[in-house]
């Protein structure tokens, strides 16, 4: 094998993609969770009693990485490495499953930041008004929406875009 | 089914018998006392009202609730007892507690009595750590026999301190000596060298000046006698008496345990006087005369002006309705069924008086969505299983009630999408979907999803075409709504039927064009108007697209559950494995149902805010907060 096959070989391409998505989508959660985790925690030094409404706002970022970790299982599952009979994948088969991680492990990675951004500022919210923690909730699953609809496109392109 | 109709009330009685009326009406529980301002009173009489002043001091009654409320914390840290996951409230006869309010002064007593335990206790603590950090230094030099007050005789001085670790003793020492003194090493740690230096006194600047270039630093121990080995053992002594001391105390406390139930029943009947102290400063009086406002539900207004005017001679009680377009407080009131759901509104806001009640509409389409977003047939029996058991066993009140109920309704329906889907904890069963796959089929899903977001929207813009209506603007609901309608059906049907499609969108737009500039006065501005309003197609395009999470989430529940269960399958087949397995199984399959459960509430939740309470909700409403006993303890039959 010449070693620029390496770079183009077909099951390498599709399993860079999954490890993309993995990756994108689970560094961007665990950025998401930290920063709503250490909003949370100061407020849970103030107020311990809040701990379950923190918990689930600082929950909210952790689904890009879910995310991720799906499209991964639907790329194994499709090319066979789940059940033992991998398909010998050529190149451009490879890219095409390395392409259909992208809006997922891309997406993924910035929305869960920033919904770690938008989750720590509701906990700002449920600091001063306990009350409103719906509002802040909701403040975050706006943003989740785009992560939502990237894990779609990469959905209908693995169900529907490879050849 | 619907926002309770609210009537206004209006007291006056008088100041003497203001007591019991205000004890009626908490019985009542009923009537929400609003604030009401002097200014309020019209002209020349203005000047004979001021605000009511209340028997018992506000102020007094917060301490009193504090003391008590300490007291019960205390006790609280020292109750062993597994406490409920839903505290119940104690059933407690009215003569009991009546008894109980009575004895004022032997409660506050009992509250003193583990406060100043409580006390004790952190006075003990305290003294605990100062002899900690007497203990940690003097351990240092245990090894001293020289006792501690010995620190100079007539021409030899003793000095103890540290000194950095990475010293070097044997050449220091030997400094030292040629300066006249003897230095030596005690102890030693990481970090320090814990020494001692004898020297005599005419050669003290020397010494002290050696010492000094190396960063020595003196450790000195006034007021004790003995060696250090000696002084170890006394505060060794003294822990444990202070240990004993405080196990004691500890006990004491626990003594107190079954007394609890005293303090948390004088504890309501306080929070209960604090809240009719609290209603009192709400009213106005003249010299003998109190007035004060409020609201009541309409069903209940003529029944409180009987009992009032019944018990009370001289009392005057008045209800009238409010004008149509005012702000009343809201109070819901739904079947068992929509319940629940309320809570959904709840969080996002109440609506306004002049509104309609959202919740009938919602919960159906809440129900709908939770169900397709978690859509397992498995999920669904273990949490309508677990909440209805909470509901059941616990009979959890306000804001926990509502939820654990709301989530019991869910899991049937994500049970029924489970089984049309044919998800059992993903493939375990194997059982084939009564209607079709998701995972093999997403594309019928996703056109699916569309319709229930579509039907979800129509529906909110025809829950605002019913407001304008009531309000008698059917034009602007057919203006507004019915053209849009058009637009919209059109625009479906040109899928099925092309001609017939366009008609139906054209005469829709062209109806749009016509009519949304209406309020412009210049005909250019109307046209232009008009036509712009069309772009507002875009909005109805993102909402109908929003709906994908329905697929999404659904798929998501499903595909974890698939990855579990193929992680599980790898390690079955060997017998040993097995346990693991069935862990790793229960792990899995418990995570993936918390954290869509968690998901399908959010986007179901989202969807509602966003997508249809944006057609036509407005909210803001203040909810209705009537005066009546709201014990945290007990329940007062």
């Amino acid at each position: 094998m010449e070693w620029y096959e390496l770079f183009f070989n077909g099951t390498g391409l599709a399993l860079l993609g999954a490890a993309l998505a993995v990756i994108m989508g689970g560094c961007g959660s665990a950025q998401g969770v930290r920063i709503a985790g250490e909003a949370a925690a100061g407020l849970i030094s103030e107020n311990p009693d809040r701990f379950g409404q923190a918990l689930l706002l600082q929950a909210l970022p952790g689904t890009q990485g879910i995310y991720g970790l799906l499209v991964a299982f639907l790329i194994l599952n499709q090319t066979g490495m789940l059940s033992g009979a991998p398909q010998d994948l050529n190149t451009a088969q490879g890219f095409m499953y390395l392409f259909a991680a992208l809006p997922v492990a891309f997406v993924g990675y910035f929305s869960a930041v920033a919904q770690g951004r938008v989750s720590a500022a509701g906990i700002g919210i449920i600091a001063k008004k306990p009350g409103e923690l719906a509002k802040g909730i909701t403040f975050a699953a706006m943003v989740e929406t785009y992560a939502v609809l990237a894990l779609l496109a990469s959905i209908l392109m693995l169900f529907f875009g490879i050849q | 089914m619907a926002i309770v109709k609210m009537d206004r009330i209006f007291l006056a009685g008088l100041v003497e018998e203001r007591m019991r009326i205000v004890e009626r009406l908490l019985d009542l529980g009923v009537v929400q006392v609003d604030d009401f301002a002097p200014e309020e009173v019209s002209g020349e009489y203005q000047a004979l009202v001021a605000k009511a002043q209340p028997g018992e001091e506000r102020g007094a009654l917060d301490a009193e609730l504090y003391r008590i409320r300490h007291a019960l914390d205390t006790l609280a840290v020292y109750d062993h007892e597994k406490k409920p996951l839903f505290a119940k409230r104690r059933p407690i006869s009215r003569t009991r507690y009546r008894e109980i309010a009575q004895s004022r002064a032997d409660i506050l007593a009992l509250a003193d009595e583990v406060g100043a335990l409580a006390e004790e206790l952190d006075v003990i603590t305290a003294d605990k750590n100062h002899i900690d950090r007497q203990a940690e230094q003097l351990s240092h030099f245990a090894g001293l026999d020289i006792p501690l007050e010995l620190e100079r005789t007539r021409y030899l001085r003793v000095t103890y301190g540290t000194i950095p670790a990475e010293l070097d003793m044997t050449g220091f020492a030997a400094e030292m000596e040629q300066a006249g003194a003897y230095f030596w090493e005690i102890g030693a740690d990481e970090w320090n060298r814990y020494v001692g230096a004898m020297y005599h006194v005419d050669t003290r600047r020397e010494v002290v000046e050696l010492l000094e270039a190396k960063a020595f630093s003196e450790v000195r121990f006034p007021a004790l006698t003995g060696t250090a080995a000696e002084n170890l053992m006394r505060l060794e002594k003294e822990k444990a008496a202070l240990d004993a001391r405080f196990a004691e105390v500890e006990l004491t406390i626990q003594g107190y345990l079954n007394k609890r139930e005293f303090l948390e029943i004088y504890f309501d009947y306080l929070s209960e006087q604090r809240d009719k102290t609290d209603a009192v400063a709400r009213m106005v009086d003249t010299r003998t005369v109190f007035l004060a406002k409020g609201w009541v539900p309409a069903a209940h207004g003529g029944h409180v002006r009987d009992v009032l005017e019944e018990e009370f001679s001289s009392i005057l009680v008045e209800v009238t309705s409010p004008a149509a377009d005012e702000d009343t407080p809201i109070l819901l009131q739904n079947n068992k069924l929509v319940q629940p759901f309320e809570l959904v509104t709840e969080l996002y806001s109440l609506p306004r008086a002049w509104e309609a009640d959202p919740n009938p509409v919602m919960s159906v389409f809440y129900f709908i969505f939770f169900g397709l977003m978690l859509s397992d047939a498995g999920y669904g029996i273990v949490l309508t299983l677990l909440t209805g058991f909470v509901v059941w066993r616990y009979q959890p009140e306000g804001i926990m009630g509502k939820l654990m109920r709301l989530l019991c309704f869910c899991g049937i329906s994500t049970t029924v999408w489970g089984v049309l889907f044919g998800g059992w904890f993903g493939d375990i069963t194997g059982l084939s979907p009564v209607w079709f796959n998701p995972v093999e089929d997403p594309m019928t899903l996703l056109i699916w999803s569309f319709a229930f977001g579509a039907l979800h929207l129509f529906a909110g813009m025809g829950m605002h075409a019913y407001l304008l209506i009531r309000k008698g603007k059917w034009l602007d609901a057919v203006f507004d709504i019915g053209f849009w309608y058009a637009v919209l059906i059109g625009i479906v049907l040109l899928l099925v039927d092309l001609r017939l499609g366009a008609i139906v969108a054209g005469a829709g737009a062209v109806g749009l064009i016509l009519t949304q500039g209406r309020h412009e006065k210049n005909i250019f501005k109307k046209l232009f108007s008009g036509v712009a309003s069309l772009y507002d197609i875009t909005g109805y395009l993102s909402d109908v697209l929003s709906y994908s999470r329905l697929l999404a989430l659904g798929l998501a529940t499903g595909v974890i559950a698939n990855v579990i269960n193929t992680m599980c399958r790898l390690g079955s087949g060997n017998i040993w494995v097995f346990p693991l397995v069935a862990i790793g199984f229960a792990i899995g399959h418990t995570f993936n149902l918390a954290i869509n459960t968690l998901g399908a509430y959010v986007h179901a939740s989202r969807l509602q805010y966003v997508e249809f309470f944006g057609k036509f909700y407005e909210g803001g409403g203040q909810p209705f907060r009537p005066f009546r006993r709201k014990a945290k303890y007990v329940d007062v039959k």
